[in-house]
């Protein structure tokens, strides 16, 4: 295994320095029958080399189309995108196709939600796998057959040498998963960005896969961007949590600091929402009443401020901008009335209630 | 929901068996629970544990194998159609895909109605009234939904339209099959909710189906965990969580992830999947993952015995409270 | 895999069966007797008694068949009453022609379809794509009767492209001038097939082309022809295959139309003759082979949907 691992270059500490990725202002806009539909509006954030930065939101809430953004990977002929993506020193918005090609499965890659549909269903693992170490490296058929070999077995794959040889629908739901884990890692991507990776599967599976994502993170020194619906799943494997609602983000912060101090209330309400194992059973969950806007006709101020129990009039009118925390200058919110100043005293966090 | 008064639904010894090529699957390999009145049991476990097949079986949507089910003292396995179909107007069943389940060309209103228009219990005014009642109970208008179709809904009002419909008989039981699981956090929260309001005022017994720990745990006064076709561990919702006896209880547990970042990421976490259920392991189901395993687990099925007071549980070496 | 098809090759052999069953029963109720076409009109009933009894006619149908039957497994399918040529021998002269139509018409037809249906799903509703489904609706319109009946005028009388009625060569004669005689009646062959596989595989492209697997595979860096050829054809073109084995009976049978009405002496003209003449051990013998290589090509088609798709073989 060890040598296998030795033709991939990982990046030299040298290199380590400056943020990895730089998304500045996005805003992805679909055309549909009905009008244009924004579903990222003026995104902007930094992701660190290595770091683990976890995007949360509801349906509809951007998450999916910003990652697919930040690779430049949607369709172009109803989509039109503004603002900067600068990955290294490679913009990402308006590149061409054969630049961002150089880039995909390379330096950046993705694992889908649903294994089901991401995998080829008449395309064995092996060629799966192997189609990218074939184009991204000088490795010939037999080298790439044994890395994929090696790769398996580093995403848990028990007797890989003949799994390899399976197509997709031979193996479990867990299984596939990891099989797409181990493509997306082929070529030892600088930035991974996982979709819902673990949604489908179940609790021990998902624990499994999560782990699994998290200690190829540290050992490959990966920047990873895990989007998910459920504030559990990043809570213990991220270092800055982003939450989006109606194509903005709503608040960005470290994990701690996210979940200790709190400052937008549809970031509470999402928290309070989540049945949880540690309350006891029958407690009353707070529920979001409403639904998200409609994004073809947002609403002129702050998108959470129908479904939100503190909004003013200034939230209904006029849309607040991310701003910095006082005490902590990387925590970012978007409300007129933050939690923690607006409302001190009367709102506690959902954690200081139990 | 004390010991002395009878059940409300009685499960005894169900099995569900599928043929799959010339193999038998057996998706349900006996097991007996009892629901009482007013009470909700939680029913978790991972997918192809069966849960969704006993969910189905008791509605007789599935054919059970062999076994019993009993409402309120009333056998349902071994009805004829007909009876079958009455019978059915105290037992309704919700299902997780709230969209697909609702009839694409009908209005809300006649969707609603359909049970009152195929027992022709109600009609003309009453009718009306009675479906304008269970939508203003799910919390829809019913000026503003009745005359609009499905696809005008959101995932969550399906979901509300579905639970309208299987109220308007009146059901003492309701079997609700994974009926959150395709919501949004928020969504989900307010039909959990809802579902809790509408047991209180109806007065419903619950059967809540669901892959979810900590939903399930939301709204069950008890929980029976499943794996295999079998059940592994039956306790109040409470106590479950809390002092869970049996090792795959134990390993779910751990392995949910909770919204706190200061809970630990260490895990039990099971190595493997679950074995094929066409040739279960002999002996206990789990005992091929299960890190207490002994000789003993592969040669005696653990019947589920009670270790406290309403705590059951179906393994040689449980772990017992302190 | 192994059992799948041992499953489908015994499957196969049943139908033989029936199918030589059927054949057998429909040619003895074609009415007129074959007596009386070989001995001609006039002749004595004893002497027609005769022959039938040399046929072997005036034993019961069921034994006919059986006898019949136990021929063909040694090779032997009869002979015409009325050239005399033995039924293999018509065979063996006859068919290598309808193959030869077959196989260049489907060949031109694939190499259109495919790279038509591609060229279309990659912009749908793009002016290629309109343009080519406009033409293949209108085209499916037509039957290959009708255009053979046009390409004939235009190609062969009015232009002289294309040599006209009755000017078959054999292959083994003259390569160059057999060819240049089955281009015309083979393209208006294809034209049929290439419309029904682009329509279908251009439909199934643009679904593909919509699947994750899809995403999946651009996020590795693949090029888009690639993409194209290795990812997203081979899970579209099953009902392209599912329609090619549909085509068979179809193909067959407008093969023995073009045939027919261009003079070229393959099966469709030797069987039309045998028709005509009552020439009824030649009808079996020809109809029965047919029917094989129609079943023939159908398992293969079978066999091919395993590897177009390994789940099917599973199943």
């Amino acid at each position: 295994m060890s040598n296998e691992q030795s033709s991939i270059a990982f990046p030299s500490t040298e290199e380590l320095s400056g943020p990895l990725l730089r998304v500045k202002d996005l805003r992805t806009t679909f055309s549909t029958p009905r009008g244009s539909l924004t579903a990222v509006d003026g995104v902007s954030f930094e992701l660190g080399r290595g770091e683990t930065l976890g995007i949360v939101g509801e349906s509809g809430s951007g998450k999916t189309v910003l990652a697919r953004s930040v690779m430049g990977l949607l369709p172009r002929s109803n989509t039109t995108q503004t603002g900067s993506i600068l990955f290294e020193e490679t913009e990402i918005v308006g590149a061409q196709e054969a630049t961002l090609r150089e880039i995909w499965g390379a330096k950046i890659a993705m694992v889908f939600q649903d294994p089901m549909t991401s995998l080829n269903p008449v395309v064995r693992i092996q060629r799966q796998i192997t189609e990218s170490l074939r184009l991204h490296t000088s490795m010939d058929r037999a080298e790439a057959k044994a890395t994929a070999i090696s790769l398996l077995s580093q995403v848990g794959i028990p007797s890989p040498a003949e799994r390899v040889r399976a197509y997709p629908f031979q193996l479990s739901g867990g299984m596939r998963q990891r099989v797409t884990i181990a493509i997306a890692l082929a070529c030892s991507p600088r930035l991974l960005l996982a979709d819902e990776p673990t949604t489908g599967l179940d609790v021990t599976v998902q624990a499994q896969i999560l782990d699994l994502l998290s200690s190829l993170q540290s050992a490959r020194q990966m920047a990873v961007i895990l989007v998910t619906h459920d504030l559990g799943v990043v809570a213990t494997r991220t270092d800055r949590i982003a939450v989006m609602y109606a194509g903005h983000i709503v608040e960005m912060a470290s994990t701690k600091r996210l979940f200790a101090s709190m400052a937008m209330p549809y970031t509470q309400a999402l928290l309070r929402s989540t049945p949880r194992i540690s309350q006891p059973s029958h407690t009353r969950l707070i529920a979001i009443d409403g639904r998200p806007p409609d994004l073809i006709n947002p609403p002129s101020g702050c998108a959470f401020a129908p479904r939100c129990t503190y909004a003013t009039d200034q939230c209904r009118s006029e849309r607040p901008p991310l701003r910095t925390a006082p005490e902590d200058p990387t925590h970012l919110f978007a409300c007129w009335n933050p939690l923690q100043t607006g409302n001190a005293g009367s709102i506690t966090t959902a954690k200081g209630e139990n | 929901m004390s010991a002395e008064t009878a059940p409300l639904l009685s499960v005894k010894d169900l099995t569900v068996s599928f043929k799959k090529g010339r193999q038998v699957v057996q998706a349900v390999a006996g097991i007996s629970f009892d629901v009482y009145e007013g009470e909700t049991l939680g029913l978790v476990g991972e997918s192809g544990c069966g849960k969704s097949t006993t969910g189905r079986a008791i509605v007789r949507i599935e054919e059970p194998t062999s076994g019993e089910v009993l409402v309120a003292g009333k056998r349902l396995t071994g009805l004829g159609r007909g009876e079958l179909r009455r019978a059915r107007t105290s037992i309704q069943m919700i299902f997780q895909d709230p969209v697909s389940s609702l009839n694409p060309r009908r209005r809300v209103n006649d969707i609603v109605a359909e049970p009152i228009d195929i027992w022709k219990t109600e009609t003309g005014d009453q009718r009306a009234a009675t479906v304008r009642e269970m939508l203003e109970a799910v919390g829809l208008d019913p000026d503003v939904a009745g005359d609009r179709y499905p696809r005008e809904f959101s995932g969550g009002q399906c979901q509300r339209i579905s639970i309208a419909r299987a109220l308007v008989m009146k059901p003492k039981v309701l079997i609700c099959d994974e009926m959150v699981s395709a919501l949004d956090v928020s969504v989900q929260a307010q039909i959990l909710n809802l579902v809790e309001d509408l047991k209180a005022k109806y007065g419903l017994t619950l059967v809540f189906i669901a892959h979810d720990l900590a939903v399930v745990k939301n709204v069950s006064d008890r929980v029976a965990v499943m794996y295999l076709g079998r059940l592994c561990e039956v306790a109040p919702s409470d106590d479950l969580y809390a002092l869970p006896a049996h090792p795959y209880t134990q390993a779910l547990l751990s392995a949910v992830v909770e919204p706190d970042p200061e809970k630990a990421t260490s895990h039990v976490t099971l190595t493997g999947e679950p074995p094929s259920p066409i040739n279960p392991p002999s002996g206990c189901r789990f005992r091929t993952r299960c890190p207490s395993a002994q000789e003993r687990c592969a040669s005696e099925v653990p019947e589920l015995r009670e270790i406290a007071p309403r705590h059951q549980v179906a393994c040689h070496f449980p772990t017992l409270r302190p | 895999m192994a059992k799948f098809l041992l499953k489908r090759l015994l499957a196969l052999m049943g139908i033989l069966l029936l199918v030589s069953l059927g054949i057998f029963m429909l040619v003895h109720l074609l009415p007129g007797d074959p007596t009386t076409t070989i001995l001609g009109p006039n002749n004595t009933a004893h002497n027609r008694a005769v022959l039938m009894q040399q046929l072997g006619l005036n034993k019961p149908i069921w034994s006919q068949y059986f006898l019949w039957l136990g021929n063909i497994f040694h090779g032997n399918l009869g002979q015409s009453f009325i050239t005399h040529q033995t039924v293999t021998n018509t065979l063996a002269n006859a068919f290598p022609i309808d193959l030869e139509l077959i196989v260049i018409s489907q060949v031109v037809a694939l190499s259109v379809s495919i790279p038509l249906a591609i060229a279309s799903a990659k912009k749908p509703n793009g002016l290629l794509d309109r343009v080519s489904t406009t033409t293949s609706f209108a085209l499916l319109a037509l039957p290959p009767f009708i255009i053979i009946v046009f390409a004939v005028l235009i190609f062969s009388i009015h232009f002289h492209v294309f040599p006209g009625p009755g000017s078959y060569v054999p292959f083994s004669q003259d390569p160059i001038s057999n060819l240049h005689t089955m281009i015309l009646p083979s393209l208006v062959l294809a034209i049929g097939s290439v419309v029904i596989y682009f329509r279908l595989l251009r439909g199934d492209l643009i679904t593909t082309l919509q699947e994750e697997f899809i995403v999946m595979a651009r996020s590795k860096g693949l090029s888009n022809r690639y993409i194209m050829w290795r990812h997203a054809l081979r899970p579209s073109s099953l009902s392209l295959l599912a329609a090619a084995g549909l085509n068979i009976g179809g193909l067959v049978a407008g093969a023995f139309v073009v045939e027919f009405l261009l003079a070229i002496p393959g099966l469709g003209y030797a069987l039309v003759n045998s028709i005509q003449q009552v020439d009824y051990l030649a009808v079996q013998g020809v109809t029965l082979f047919v029917a094989v290589v129609v079943v023939v090509l159908n398992f293969i088609i079978d066999f091919l949907f395993t590897i177009v798709d390994p789940r099917i073989a599973r199943e």
